[in-house]
């Protein structure tokens, strides 16, 4: 037999076939426009998949590290504010010396020697600051960073430096100690010299007073180096921001052109497979109409 | 010689044109039975009877109704057939093992970078019990990510065995089956083929060569012999039965030799075989580098307490994935200061070192991190499912055309019996009609001759 023969199953299981064809394109066009993804699971593209998981542990990455710039910013800020806040006060002590180095009435200096009492108490207060429950120019430490121990004063914290990283390599150290912006460790600290600045103005001696004055510009290097500093410090975390928000960016546009469906193309795929879908059900219907059965009587 | 053998041979015209009748019905009664093949009646001129003046045409003989079957369309759709039932098999367990993996978002690889922030997290303010507690989630998240892993390829492996030992139990059932309708076909001897029973033999050896993917050879006196890797299943009244061990995920003959059969149980076979255990190997390899690493940099840190930081997890070497698990339940004992004791309480040192094992070369045997290592699995099980999954829709095309190329020949056309339906009514009516004419001339010899002059 050479002829092609038609029969009621073959053609029956053929368009089936056809029809099942037919709707597993629209089904899958459907479920990619309802999803806005292309890749729903490894197998539909398993290099890409590799890709679109690198891409979402890095957008992850970077997430945290805005979330590290941030902190380390409002360390940066508090201390920056602190230390601007210590600047005017030791600028004032620096006034009462020249005062009081100029001749003045007993009630005066008691008065201006108060004064500086209270300007050292502000910048103990200031060195004590806490941010976070800790102390900001502690180091690690959680206690006081300066304390007066009978007369001598001395710093409490340690040499911890807060890190926070900013980028994948990038590591910056935003707390700076009291050991460095109160002169601990350039051996006399600026406390100490107000306490001499004190008794020196209360003794109503004028020669230390007058010396005060070179301890007070010593004590306002101190600070304004570790002001530097922390501003180098705030500069590069806003680079580090920047370099943050370009790098999502990026990633997420990667992310989009690997993972996203292209709309326009998935609804054309959809139209075609309805197209499809529709004929093969026309023509079922057709087909299986006709039979001679029509034109017996 | 005479009008009497003109009457039989109308007769055995009614005869023939009836059987065509009984079968053209037949076939369509059976017009929707997929294991059906069309039947036709061979019809022969009878031997002719010498006469003085030659031989005469005596009628026709039905000989035999046969069915339209197609022995190589059979092997075709058959070999299709065991290629598509192992396909389907393994796409089916692949797409399980696939979706324990959850990814890309809920899977491991996002359970990795929550870690990672975590201990970042951690590093931020080591004294906020909150991150501490973050922590231990992340870690028990991604370990029990590991063990639902685990677990879920457990239940895969569980499942393709029974599916393995259910197919062979229906694999021998159709093997008896095919036995005792040899023995039924070989005993109808007479009275031309039992169609009826060959096409339940054909189904049944369809249905085997699903599967178990077994060759099957037709012998000239018309018993089915079924084999599996040059071994006998079938042959001819005799069976031998295929045992499964589910420990080994081996199937063997009934002499004992191991068989590698294909079909469905060949696909639950590889699966058991081959891509499980790899994957097995590739996530107990991962887990193991995972936890190895993340022990080692915690035990190089000392807790809040100031004692050193022991191992975060536990596991059973050869089942790491399956038996990971946190050992450490309280907050404090998370080794996030890098130096010590004294502890500093903010010393967070170690907490970052945890958080930068995201870019350290832990895994691969030092040729990978931890989150490529995983990616690489996923890869792997997406690439095994895909690869699979177009072989199997290349295959059902196949299986469809050889499907239909089947259903052409063996198929009945509902036309066609409408024509052979009208052509055998016709036969019959004229059969009848020569009959009535043979009546009347014989009426014309037996009433009418010698009754002139009565």
């Amino acid at each position: 037999m050479t002829t092609v023969r038609a029969t009621h199953l073959g053609s029956y299981f053929s368009q089936r076939h056809r029809i099942a064809d037919a709707a597993h394109v629209v089904s899958k066009a459907q479920t990619q426009i309802a999803s806005g993804k292309r890749i729903l699971r490894p197998a539909d593209d398993p290099s890409s998949m590799s890709r679109v998981l690198e891409l979402k542990a890095a957008l992850r990455m970077r997430q945290q590290e805005r979330r590290n710039a941030d902190d380390g910013q409002m360390w940066v800020n508090l201390a920056d504010s602190k230390l601007q806040g210590a600047v005017e006060q030791i600028q004032r002590a620096r006034e009462l010396a020249v005062r009081a180095g100029s001749t003045v009435g007993d009630t005066e200096r008691v008065a201006i020697a108060a004064e500086v009492a209270s300007v050292r108490d502000g910048l103990v207060a200031i060195a004590n600051t806490r941010h976070q429950g800790r102390g900001l120019f502690a180091g690690f430490a959680t206690g006081h960073a300066v304390q007066q121990t009978g007369t001598v004063w001395g710093y409490q914290g340690d040499t911890g430096r807060v890190e926070r990283r900013i980028g994948e390599s990038e590591v910056v150290a935003v707390n700076v100690s009291a050991d460095t912006v109160f002169g601990f460790a350039a051996g006399r600290d600026t406390f100490t010299m107000l306490d001499d600045l004190e008794a020196a103005i209360l003794a109503g001696d004028v020669t230390p007073v007058n010396a005060a004055l070179a301890d007070m510009d010593q004590a306002l290097k101190h600070v304004v180096t570790s002001l530097a500093a922390l501003g180098a410090t705030g500069n590069r975390i806003e680079l580090g921001v920047d370099r943050i928000q370009e790098s999502t960016g990026t990633l997420q546009s990667q992310l989009g052109t690997l993972e996203d469906v292209d709309l326009a193309e998935a609804i054309m795929h959809l139209q075609l497979g309805q197209t499809q879908y529709e004929a093969a059900l026309a023509a079922f219907s057709r087909t299986s109409q006709a039979s001679l059965l029509d034109f017996l009587r | 010689m005479s009008g009497f053998v003109s009457l039989r041979s109308a007769l055995s015209g009614l005869y023939a044109a009836q059987a065509g009748l009984d079968t053209a019905s037949h076939n369509v009664a059976n017009a929707g039975n997929p294991a059906y093949t069309r039947q036709r009646v061979h019809t022969v001129s009878r031997a002719a009877a010498a006469t003085p003046y030659g031989s005469a045409g005596t009628g026709v003989d039905v000989v035999a109704i046969t069915r339209t079957r197609n022995a190589f369309l059979d092997g075709r759709l058959r070999s299709s057939l065991a290629g598509e039932g192992r396909l389907e098999t393994l796409v089916g367990l692949l797409d399980g093992v696939e979706a324990a993996l959850a990814e890309p978002n809920a899977g491991v690889t996002a359970a990795l970078s929550n870690l990672w922030a975590a201990f970042e997290d951690l590093a931020l303010d080591p004294t906020d019990p909150s991150a501490r507690l973050a922590v231990l989630a992340s870690l028990d998240s991604v370990a029990s990510r590991f063990r639902t892993i685990a677990g879920a390829w457990d239940a895969s492996a569980t499942y393709a065995a029974t599916q393995m030992s259910s197919s062979i139990a229906e694999v021998n059932g159709l093997l008896d089956e095919v036995a005792r309708l040899n023995t039924q076909i070989g005993s109808i001897s007479s009275g031309g083929p039992p169609n009826d029973l060959l096409d339940a033999r054909d189904r049944a050896l369809d249905r085997l060569a699903t599967l178990a993917g077994v060759t099957v050879t037709i012998t000239a006196d018309g018993a089915a012999r079924v084999s599996l890797d040059g071994l006998a299943l079938v042959h001819d009244a005799r069976t031998s039965h295929l045992s499964f061990d589910p420990s080994t995920g081996d199937v063997s003959h009934a002499s004992g030799a191991t068989v590698r059969p294909g079909g469905a149980i060949g696909g639950a076979h590889d699966f058991l075989t081959n891509e499980l255990p790899e994957l097995r190997t590739r996530l107990e390899a991962l887990v193991t580098e995972f936890a190895t690493a993340l022990n080692t940099q915690h035990a190089a840190g000392f807790t809040s307490a100031g004692a050193a930081g022991g191992a975060l997890f536990t596991f059973t070497p050869g089942a790491a994935a399956a038996t990971l698990a946190l050992t450490v339940t309280n907050p404090a004992d998370i080794a996030a200061a890098a130096s010590g004791p004294p502890v500093a309480d903010y010393d967070a040192g170690n907490a970052q070192a945890l958080a930068g094992l995201r870019n350290a070369l832990a895994a691969g045997g030092g040729s990978q991190t931890l989150e490529g290592a995983t990616r690489a699995v996923v890869t792997w099980v997406g690439q095994t499912l895909a690869t699979v999954d177009t072989a199997l829709a290349s295959q059902l095309t196949v299986t469809a055309a050889a499907q239909h190329a089947r259903n052409q020949a063996h198929g009945v056309g509902i036309d066609e019996e409408m024509v052979d339906l009208i052509t055998f009514q016709r036969a019959y009516e004229a059969a009848a009609r020569v009959m009535t004419t043979v009546d009347q001339a014989l009426d014309t010899l037996i009433n009418r001759t010698g009754v002139v002059g009565r």
